[in-house]
């Protein structure tokens, strides 16, 4: 089974402000902010690639474990890489021979870091010596205080790629936090506007949920032709059915990597278990390779083969699959006091549709009343959704 | 003629008679991102064709022309190629007008008028030469300085698709430096004329995936000195060529009979009607539909190919059987499931189809790109099938998009280079020429499906040894006699009073070539070593 891996892109396929966005000089404080599929991840890696080819130190910061694995086995390189909380801590152990202080109050077994207590630590520690070139992808995922915390120590050679509308934590960056913490004048930040990643249907669903923060504009629709995402409505019953279908686009594509996003624990592990139980006999290549993860797990998936990848809503970001199996968007919630927070969450699950060739993009609802909602959150227009029936 | 004589600056001009011998080279002036666009292409480009990604250059003046300065280019024109952006830096691509034959307009005096390439006036400043120019023609790359050759080469690296074709990149700081103050753009330019871009690029990248798919055409290769991938390869390139003589009988039944015409042409030119066979239905089919990919700026989108297919066979009902209609609205239908959540098998296709007609759009749906189709392995597909979607992908892709790998070495990129080239000039019906073009690339496989002689033996040996292939066999003759046969844990050994009479150590073709297919489909780039193995010796020329 052919590999996955990181491309190089061609030169045809970036944009002049993705040349500006990778010709931006070695040193200095750089920020290039862009909606989901402008290619901000691959200017990071390129910049990351620079590096280590002249043989620069540098480490490549991401927001969690899984972007982690993603990246490190996507690249072709041996990737300096961490998770920006993991490194931080291991510099502040290092300066201080202290763990990072945190408050106490614990939410889902993770306690925050205390950021002021960090930065007045850090007052009293030397500067830091080694201070390596920081790419820092999804930077709007990380706390103003982490990039101030950087400042005080001395660090000086940022290349921040970042996506306002793509937060989805709760302590996060704004674009001006960004430059106000390492000094950037707004006008030097690189906007990246064209969207490389979707087909013109997907992004025009993707632009649907788009909540409209000026800070980070929407991707530009891309002239790339494919059929609209579809929804699937389908009877509980059937979902045997569905799983079967899912896994033989797979089997008819083994090097496919498809994302099944779901809303809950409950409908990831519903969806696990129908995939696993296909029957490996009535394939051409068996049972393709099933991978799963969830908050806090750190099992080895393989973002570098074919298969299924079974995740929640909330650890999709970031990534980015050959197809998008939205299931059961029905069991999304609806946050009546804040719709924009559903909204931003479709948004970034749509986009991880890579510019496919098919459907690339799937959204299943059960039948029932749950999805009642969906109504009116969903676009009507069959030019951006086409409605199936299972 | 001074050496520094200015563009425009007319008064010190001396020399009105005809310059014989013709000029060795002429000179198009950047900058980095459109050198590189142009590698990518594999194709010195006229403005016109570098879409969004052209940078303002001394191309902008005259869309479908190349204008070359004859001399060290003005100061003017080397600014004008780097104003766009800052991170821009000039170069200079030295042309060699040795083998450049034909009609170019030509700035002399400031008046633009018709020549005919090599003699040209001691008055020219600038020749426009009708785009494109292959790589094969180009010299090398001029850098003002070693930073900026630095840049350019560091820059190369950074893509997918920027063929490393054994250009000399050098420093000339002197052809950077011209004291002329003549202006630039040019007062006078020809009017723009069309490349058939599009259509070369499809021609280009249908050349470079048969070659490297016919290293997987191994059939019958006892039988045979030449196999479906060759055959094919042999008549894409040589367009026009009599497909007859081939030794693949049945290649004229086959869809893929069309690609001799059409890489003459750049277009289909069957016409069919009701009474013709199935196959040559089928084969107007295919390639009305590529013609019509060509046309709709096809790049990725499998379903826009779907639809194209329904479309034509709607239109040309009048002119196939039912039959064929019939079975091909099938396939529509089928294919369109296919590329959604539909309850289908790849086994189940193969049975119910058994055109490679159909089954090259099947694997078109099937596998995103070309990448993916050289990975392609699913038992039961046919050679022809494979070629047949080798050009549906190509036309897809387009050379351009193709990644270094699947261009196969330096010969080869400018081998079809040259190709495309010839192809647009003769669809503009420019009169152009290149001089001879290269010989044909052949893939690696070629070398090894006629007999082997000693040599071709020593190579295969050695390949397959470095690769641990398991097709070696040694033969060791020795007398009649008792022999002591000594058993171990690890293998046995077996005594011989005196030396064996012969120890042969040989490599079975037929395993050889299996193992030859298998590792150029999991690495394409693979076969430039391959390559390079044989044409270190005497066997591979």
């Amino acid at each position: 089974m052919a590999n996955r891996s990181f491309k190089l892109p061609n030169i045809g396929d970036l944009s002049k402000e993705q040349d500006a966005a990778l010709e931006l000089p070695k040193d200095g404080q750089h920020l290039i902010v862009g909606g989901p599929g402008t290619g901000k991840t691959v200017m990071a890696l390129l910049r990351a690639r620079r590096y280590h080819r002249e043989k620069d130190d540098y480490v490549f910061l991401v927001w969690n474990h899984l972007l982690r694995q993603a990246s490190v086995q996507l690249a072709a390189w041996p990737l300096k890489i961490d998770t920006w909380e993991r490194w931080f801590g291991r510099l502040f152990k290092h300066l201080t021979d202290r763990q990072l202080p945190r408050i106490d109050n614990v939410s889902n077994g993770y306690s925050q870091i205390d950021w002021n207590a960090v930065l007045n630590d850090i007052q009293e520690v030397r500067q830091v010596s080694r201070r390596p070139y920081l790419v820092i992808d999804e930077g709007q995922d990380m706390p103003p205080k982490f990039y101030r915390a950087l400042v005080d120590l001395g660090f000086e050679q940022f290349y921040v790629v970042a996506d306002q509308n793509q937060q989805i934590t709760e302590v996060n960056s704004s674009r001006k936090d960004i430059e106000d913490s390492l000094g950037i004048d707004s006008k030097d930040v690189v906007e990246l506007r064209k969207n490389y990643r979707n087909s013109t249907p997907v992004a025009k669903l993707a632009r649907s949920f788009y909540t409209g923060d000026r800070a980070s504009p929407p991707p530009e629709v891309p002239d790339r032709p494919g059929d609209p995402p579809l929804l699937v409505t389908y009877s509980p019953d059937h979902i045997d059915e569905i799983c079967r279908n899912i896994v033989l686009r797979v089997d008819r594509d083994p090097g496919k990597l498809i994302g099944v996003i779901a809303p809950n624990n409950d409908v990831r592990e519903s969806f696990l278990d129908c995939f696993e139980s296909t029957d490996p006999d009535t394939l051409d290549h068996g049972l393709p390779r099933i991978d799963t993860t969830f908050s806090g797990d750190r099992s080895k998936i393989r973002f570098d083969r074919g298969g299924l990848i079974v995740i929640n809503a909330q650890n999709c970001k970031g990534l980015e699959f050959d197809d998008v199996i939205m299931a059961d968007v029905d069991q999304h919630v609806l946050w009546q006091s804040d719709p924009d927070r559903t909204k931003k969450l479709f948004y970034v699950m749509s986009a991880r549709a890579l510019a496919g060739n098919r459907h690339s993009l799937f959204l299943l609802k059960r039948s029932g009343p749950d999805g009642k909602w969906l109504d009116g959150f969903l676009p009507d227009d069959p030019e951006i959704l086409k409605v199936n029936g299972a | 003629m001074t050496e520094n004589l200015d563009l425009f600056d007319y008064e010190i001009q001396n020399d009105d008679r005809p310059r014989t011998p013709a000029l060795q080279s002429a000179y198009l002036v950047t900058n980095n991102k459109n050198l590189l666009y142009m590698l990518s292409a594999g194709l010195v480009l006229s403005s016109d064709c570098l879409g969004d990604k052209y940078y303002l250059d001394t191309l902008a003046c005259s869309p479908g022309w190349i204008p070359l300065f004859l001399r060290t280019p003005s100061k003017a024109a080397l600014n004008y190629s780097t104003t766009e952006s800052s991170y821009l830096v000039p170069c200079i691509v030295e042309i060699s007008l040795c083998d450049l034959a034909g009609p170019v307009q030509v700035l002399s005096k400031g008046e633009l008028k018709q020549q005919t390439l090599p003699l040209i006036e001691g008055t020219v400043e600038l020749i426009y030469v009708p785009a494109p120019i292959p790589l094969s023609s180009v010299v090398g790359v001029l850098c003002r300085t070693a930073e900026d050759k630095k840049t350019i080469l560091s820059d190369m690296k950074n893509y997918g698709n920027v063929s490393d074709v054994g250009l000399k990149f050098s420093t000339e700081k002197k052809r950077f430096t011209s004291r002329s103050k003549a202006k630039w753009p040019p007062t006078s330019a020809p009017e723009s004329r069309k490349t058939s871009h599009a259509v070369v690029q499809a021609a280009g990248g249908m050349l470079a995936l048969l070659r490297i798919m016919a290293n997987r055409c191994v059939s019958k290769p006892e039988s045979s000195h030449e196999c479906w991938g060759t055959a094919v390869h042999t008549v894409a390139f040589d367009p026009g060529s009599d497909m007859e003589s081939r030794s693949l009988p049945t290649l004229e039944d086959s869809i893929l009979y069309g690609i001799s015409s059409w890489m003459e042409a750049g277009r289909s030119v069957q016409k069919t009607n009701v009474t013709d066979t199935r196959s040559l239905i089928l084969r107007s089919l295919f390639w009305r539909t590529i013609d019509r990919m060509i046309e709709n700026g096809i790049t990725q989108s499998k379903s826009q190919v779907h639809d194209i297919l329904a479309e034509y066979v709607l239109e040309a009902k009048d002119e196939m059987p039912t039959a064929i209609i019939n079975k091909v609205s099938e396939l529509l239908k089928d294919l369109k499931s296919l590329m959604g959540l539909g309850d289908i098998r790849i086994s189940e296709m193969l049975e119910k189809y058994q055109s490679s007609f159909a089954r090259a759009f099947l694997i078109y749906v099937l596998r995103e790109d070309s990448s993916a189709l050289v990975e392609f392995s699913e038992p039961g597909f046919t050679d022809e099938d494979l070629l047949a979607a080798a050009v549906l992908f190509g036309t897809q892709d387009g050379y351009i998009a193709l990644p270094t790998n699947l261009r196969g070495n330096a010969a080869a990129v400018l081998a079809t280079s040259h190709q495309m080239a010839l192809l647009s000039h003769r669809m503009q019906n420019s009169g152009l020429y290149f001089g001879k073009p290269p010989a044909r690339p052949k893939p690696a496989v070629e070398f090894f499906l006629r007999d082997w002689n000693d040599s071709i033996q020593e190579i295969a040996l050695r390949i397959a040894t470095k690769n641990r292939w398991k097709c070696i066999q040694t033969h060791i003759r020795i007398g009649l006699g008792n022999y002591q046969v000594n058993l171990h844990r690890d293998g046995m050994e077996i005594v011989i009073n005196d030396q064996p009479k012969t120890v042969q150590t040989v490599v079975d073709k037929r395993i050889f070539l299996s193992f030859l297919a298998e590792a150029i489909r999991r690495n394409p780039g693979s076969e430039t070593q391959y390559l390079k193995e044989l044409t270190n010796s005497e066997a591979g020329s």
